[in-house]
């Protein structure tokens, strides 16, 4: 009998089904015909994992975090929230997906040069957010969605750290 | 001979050094900042110092402490790795003062060769050619001037100082007064001195330069050519021995004039000539770099010599050990250079603690790296983390290894140029060796592949991880299921209690039983 979960991040949701059977264990995205034959193993005592897809296998950094799992694999840094399938559940989160405010974070400890967005300023997706400095480089912030400003938390001069956050986007 | 060296820098290339030193049976001595104090070059050197905070200024540029330590510590030299002092004219000079050798050229050498119009005064006499140039440079109206007389497009550069720092490219008079008085104002900020110089700037040229190895006895050997086009912004990314467009005797023409300048400059210990070259063989004179290079390794790897170690030696007073008879090339190396930077992000710097590493190896593979699991990436310094070198019978064979050893590398929590330089040795000019110092504007970055597979892999490693609950263990798959272990771990149970006394469970030396 095949379990159903809810894997979120911040901007996205997806059910997969969840299957044990006498040969281990398959997953299926909800909506999709075929099953994935899947086996995750945990590399020694390190934080690296092989995930087996199909006989294929593939190299990800796995994290702990509360109510989910941190997921690291090539360049990309993935923060799922995993949790059972409820209907009511499923519905929040497809509507946070579309309307949330999303945290929009520093990306490396610098200082702030330029601050280019005030509260209220409709963005697109791409347009500079603000200027920050850092390895004596002036790098552009984007704007990773089309939304609205709610909250801009810095100012000209300031230094961060790789996290803080800068500004707060209301999308849609 | 020395008996202990004191290492004047930090990441990979500190490494590298410590391990020349290693080869040599000369105590090393490292020094480190405060965010370097795990970092492997410490960890490796037979002795460690620390310097001040984390800011190079306070720390790997600060003379004064580097000298104190050396001194205290009773080393006889010190390496300057390349940037940092490597090039800094007091800082030898200090050295010398303070009865320590610096493994480099001589303080008049480094100083006639940082100020780039009397380097390309040293060309012209040497009988080489230079790009129409003109002297210093004081003010906008005498740039526009000699711009007018060599015709547009033309660089703009500071008259001291290198690294690819303050240079402008100028297409129109337009264009000038403006990006003259930047560079000014620059160069009066990095150098101390406004002076500015205006250069001929040439379409499509190659960036070649002769390594080149002298002691103190007069005798001076070039090791041959790198091509080095492969620039982003004026920083290599992607260095070869030997050259596709170097033939035999062009490598012979560019051998000679490189020594000669050396031979002019009375330059001793390692040095790198660099030469502009067009489309119809047609070379000039760039400017010599009085240090190790970063991209030293391909240079090695081709002629089978030992830069760091044969530097140290002509330091220390000893001959060159080969002439350039002796030497024989063999094959092909390319070189890359990994850096913190986001290929698809406008190559943001990427700062941040690198949770896992792990280097490439195999066949012809040679890494340099300072990365460890757990390394913070920082602001502080440059962005370069590791560079892979590949050796192959052909440009071809390095090619497709170097494709293998990118695609083993692994580096998790900072974004690298790891992408980017698999998408470029995927180019078909690339691969034909059509390059030239245009190359990386005429080919940006492409699309991000991949993206949606990996992140889809993500979600069911998530998944499966959160609901395995506590069983993760290492010893079985994490879908709540034992490993299908063919009885292998029983097997190995027995032979152990068999072996009882003989072996232990680990750390102890066993002797593994004939027919196991």
């Amino acid at each position: 009998m095949a379990k159903k979960f809810l894997v979120r991040t911040e901007d996205s949701a997806s059910t997969w089904e969840f299957e044990r059977d006498d040969e281990g264990v398959r997953v299926r995205r909800e909506g999709q015909e075929t099953w994935i034959r899947v086996e995750l193993q945990r590399v020694g005592d390190s934080q690296l994992y092989l995930l087996m897809v199909e006989n294929r296998p593939v190299e990800i950094y796995l994290e702990r975090r509360r109510g989910g799992a941190r997921a690291t694999i090539g360049r990309h840094a993935f923060d799922f929230n995993v949790e059972r399938w409820r209907p009511q559940s499923a519905k929040l989160a497809a509507q946070q997906v579309q309307t949330g405010l999303r945290r929009i974070t520093a990306p490396m400890t610098g200082s702030i040069v330029e601050v280019r967005c005030k509260p209220g300023d409709r963005v697109a997706q791409g347009d500079v957010l603000l200027v920050i400095e850092s390895m004596k480089m002036n790098n552009e912030l984007r704007s990773p969605a089309a939304g609205v400003v709610e909250q801009v938390v810095v100012s000209g001069g300031q230094r961060v750290n790789a996290g803080d956050l800068l500004v707060a986007l209301h999308l849609g | 001979m020395f008996a202990k060296v004191l290492v004047a820098n930090r990441g990979e290339i500190a490494l590298r050094i410590v391990r020349g030193l290693r080869d040599l049976e000369i105590r090393s001595v490292a020094v480190y900042s405060d965010v370097d104090r795990l970092s492997q070059h410490v960890r490796y050197a037979d002795e460690a110092h620390y310097i001040g905070p984390a800011e190079a200024r306070q720390s790997y540029l600060n003379v004064e402490r580097i000298i104190d330590v050396a001194k205290k510590c009773g080393a006889d030299a010190i390496h300057p790795g390349y940037g940092f002092l490597a090039e800094n004219a007091e800082f030898a000079e200090a050295c010398e003062a303070a009865g320590l050798v610096f493994i480099g050229p001589s303080p008049e050498s480094i100083r006639l060769l940082g100020d780039k119009i009397a380097a390309r005064r040293i060309a012209e006499q040497a009988g080489v050619p230079v790009l129409p140039g003109s002297g210093e440079l004081t003010s906008i109206d005498e740039a526009l001037a000699f711009a007018e007389r060599i015709g547009y497009p033309v660089m703009i550069k500071a008259a001291a100082g290198g690294g690819g720092r303050g240079i402008r490219l100028i297409e129109s008079p337009e264009a000038l007064p403006a990006a003259a008085a930047r560079a000014m104002q620059e160069a009066a900020a990095a150098f101390g001195n406004p002076a500015i110089y205006v250069e001929k700037n040439l379409k499509r040229v190659r960036h070649i330069e002769v390594q080149v190895i002298g002691d103190r006895y007069g005798n001076i050997v070039p090791l041959g050519e790198r091509e080095c086009s492969i620039q982003r912004r004026h920083q290599k990314i992607i260095e070869e021995c030997p050259s596709v467009a170097v033939s035999p005797q062009l490598r012979r023409t560019l051998s000679r004039a490189a020594v000669r300048i050396a031979r002019a400059a009375k330059y001793h210990n390692v040095g790198t000539v660099e030469f502009l070259l067009n489309e119809d063989g047609q070379h000039y004179f760039l400017e010599m770099n009085t240090r190790l290079q970063v991209e030293h390794p391909v240079t090695e790897i081709v002629t089978g010599t030992d830069l760091v170690k044969d530097q140290i030696l002509v330091a220390a007073g000893e001959e060159l050990p080969y002439e350039e008879a002796d030497l024989l090339t063999r094959g092909w190396a390319i070189e890359c250079r990994i850096v913190a930077e986001d290929p698809f992000n406008n190559f943001l710097p990427s700062v941040g603690r690198v949770v896992f590493a792990r280097e490439p190896a195999g066949p012809g593979i040679r890494v340099e790296s300072a990365l460890y699991d757990g390394v913070e990436v920082t602001p502080y310094y440059d962005s370069l983390l590791a560079k892979v070198t590949a050796w192959g019978r052909n440009r071809e064979g390095a090619r497709q290894r170097m494709k293998r050893a990118l695609a083993e590398f692994r580096v998790v929590g900072v974004a690298t140029n790891i992408p980017y330089l698999q998408q470029i040795l995927d180019l078909p000019d690339f691969i034909s060796g059509d390059i030239d110092t245009g190359f990386l504007d005429r080919n940006q970055v492409l699309a991000e592949e991949h993206f949606e597979e990996q992140r889809e892999v993500a979600e069911i490693a998530a998944l499966l991880l959160v609901t395995s609950g506590d069983r993760d263990n290492g010893d079985q798959p994490l879908n709540g299921q034992s490993a299908p272990s063919n009885g292998y771990r029983a097997a190995i149970g027995a032979w152990r209690q068999q072996q009882a006394g003989l072996t232990s469970r680990g750390g102890g030396m066993g002797r593994w039983p004939r027919n196991f």
